[in-house]
């Protein structure tokens, strides 16, 4: 049985925002040992999901005020220590407000980790070139960190 | 004593998309109320003209992640209607469960995660979680069981892929069936009681204005699949000629089109539903709208949420129905009989030139999907009228006569009572953009 998931999720209609589905698209069927899913723009229904496994690797745009392209790894609780938004719908929940509705239900998320990319360009359909320039290096730390 | 009130309400909270609320009072006097609609348009009926008939389902399923089911089934019974196609009893039992079960989805999202934060002093359901952990687990419980339906019936969850014209393209199995009828009596036996419980110890604010309420019909059932288009002021509109119910029109302030009728706003959705509707509820929802105390007319839209917890008793109910039927009957593949018809089929029957309407009902109110065929096949033409936003104008009417009456109160609460009152028509914005924030100016 298949314990460990690798989750892309963004918005590919958002440039950099889809870098998660973009590095899920190139990895399906060829990471061994592992379920790779285009997550998207999923909601609530991850919560269920990051339950089901015992590891889940996170493909996602991050903000995190780097130079565009940088990649960053994150624990579940650092990455909500980060500075958040307050806005919240049922269109817009995203991994960060899964996250918090799950730790607030006295889940831990040890078992997720969080590959960050920081984007540069939200208003165009492509991946800006320094975010399509991280796609190996994301996929070689994804393929670590499932071993 | 007259007094000037500024309220803007930019960005209104827990509403699907973005709106604001501006609502202007000088010297006393009204001047603006307005629920500016600030998205930007999507334009799905463009993208259909010129596609294969049997692709709409498919491509305007993705109008909406919440209710992609209820699109489907709109633009498959618009196109069914164009192509004079009836599908068997089979198919109608298993999309009238499929369309019950999105309608608890997006219900039990509305009142636990968008409603109940207002009465806990919540800004969302996020601390609602830490202070009521069993609360959002019942929620998230409940919400599991209809997306695992609609997975089980549809094929997929949100959008589903089964569902195409005249069939399925992979029927449930009966154990599935089973399974589902098991989960859905465990959750009305262990998760309905105490959400009963829950929402009738909650005081929703007082208010009342009748308005035109408008739903389908239907002689034998509590309709979202079938029916007549019924106006409580009006009376009924065969479903082609909805466009003698509704006129749709451009206002400035909103990038959602204003749907109403051809004298004055109405209100579609669950409380419009009730109001038309309540005596062909199932037994048990019955006794909840009781509970709750709710019966029908009652014209206070803040109930529009106690409405959707009383539907979301019969959905379950329903469903259970639904599925013994299929059971009872047997479930077979019909593919022998007749050639279910996907948009991705390589070879299509041919289609004449003809026109359609499809009429359901769905979580936020009555939907249309229309769509004109062209003698190649092709979509000519599509139009579809989402609920939100025939209730737009009908959310200024009620906003027009709610603040004289609470231009007493302090602005925080005057504007507490606003978004509330915008959060309870459950608005989906982005699909009537095809919705919502709050300015009072």
């Amino acid at each position: 049985m298949i314990r460990t998931l690798i989750l892309g999720l963004g918005n590919t209609l958002l440039g950099d925002d889809g870098i998660g589905v973009r590095v899920a698209e190139q990895l399906q069927g060829s990471v061994s040992g592992a379920e790779v899913i285009n997550g998207a723009t999923a909601g609530l229904s991850l919560l269920e999901k990051i339950n089901d496994y015992e590891k889940v690797v996170v493909v996602d745009a991050v903000e995190m005020g780097k130079i565009p392209g940088s990649i960053a790894r994150f624990s579940a609780e650092e990455l909500l220590s980060l500075p958040e938004s307050q806005s919240f719908s049922l269109h817009e929940i995203g991994l960060v407000e899964v996250l918090k509705i799950g730790k607030n239900l006295s889940e831990d998320f040890n078992n997720v980790i969080i590959v960050g990319v920081q984007p540069k360009e939200l208003n165009q359909q492509e991946l800006s070139p320094e975010v399509e320039k991280s796609i190996p290096e994301v996929i070689a730390m994804v393929k670590k960190e499932v071993g | 004593m007259p007094k000037d009130i500024n309220i803007n309400v930019h960005h209104v909270a827990r509403v699907e998309g973005h709106g604001n609320i501006v609502i202007n009072v000088k010297n006393g006097e009204l001047e603006k109320v307005e629920l500016q609609i600030i998205e930007a348009p999507r334009f799905f009926e463009a993208m259909l003209k010129g596609r294969r008939y049997p692709e709409p389902p498919q491509i305007t399923s993705r109008i909406c992640g919440i209710c992609a089911v209820g699109h489907t089934t709109a633009s498959l019974r618009g196109l069914e209607d164009a192509l004079g196609i009836e599908p068997s009893e089979q198919t109608i039992l298993l999309r009238k469960a499929v369309l019950e079960a999105e309608m608890l989805q997006s219900h039990v999202l509305h009142y636990y995660f968008l409603v109940a934060p207002d009465f806990f002093n919540a800004p969302s359901v996020i601390p609602l979680a830490a202070s009521h952990p069993e609360v959002i687990k019942r929620a998230l419980r409940m919400k599991k069981l209809a997306d695992d339906i609609i997975t089980v019936i549809g094929g997929r969850h949100p959008h589903p892929i089964s569902m195409v014209i005249d069939g399925f393209t992979r029927i449930p199995t009966e154990s599935e069936l089973r399974r589902c009828v098991d989960e859905l009596k465990a959750s009305l036996k262990n998760d309905i009681p105490p959400t009963l419980e829950l929402f009738a110890s909650l005081k929703f604010p007082e208010f009342s204005r009748k308005t035109d309420y408008v739903s389908l019909k239907h002689p034998d059932e509590y309709a979202y699949y079938d029916g007549i288009i019924y106006s409580s002021e009006t009376g009924t509109t065969k479903h082609r000629d909805y466009k003698n119910k509704v006129k749709e029109e451009v206002v400035l302030h909103s990038s959602a089109k204003h749907a109403k009728g051809p004298f004055k706003p109405y209100m579609v959705g669950a409380l419009s539903r009730f109001n038309n509707n309540a005596d062909k509820l199932m037994p048990l929802a019955k006794e909840a709208a009781k509970k709750l105390g709710l019966s029908a007319p009652n014209y206070n839209p803040y109930m529009i949420s106690v409405a959707q917890i009383v539907e979301s008793v019969h959905n379950i109910e329903r469903m259970i129905y639904l599925m013994e039927e299929l059971l009872r009957r047997g479930l077979k593949d019909e593919a022998n009989e007749r050639q279910a018809i996907a948009g991705w089929s390589a070879k299509l029957p041919e289609a004449k030139k003809c026109w359609g309407v499809g009429a359901v009902e769905v979580p936020r109110g009555i939907l249309f999907h229309e769509y004109r065929i062209d003698e190649d096949g092709l979509i000519s033409g599509a139009n579809c009228i989402i609920p939100t936003g025939q209730n737009l104008a009908n959310i200024e009417a009620d906003m027009r006569e709610l603040v004289p009456t609470i231009l007493d109160k302090p602005k925080e609460e005057i504007t507490l009572l606003l978004e509330m009152l915008v959060r309870a028509y459950d608005p989906c914005i982005s699909c009537s953009t095809h919705m919502l924030k709050i300015n009072f100016v």
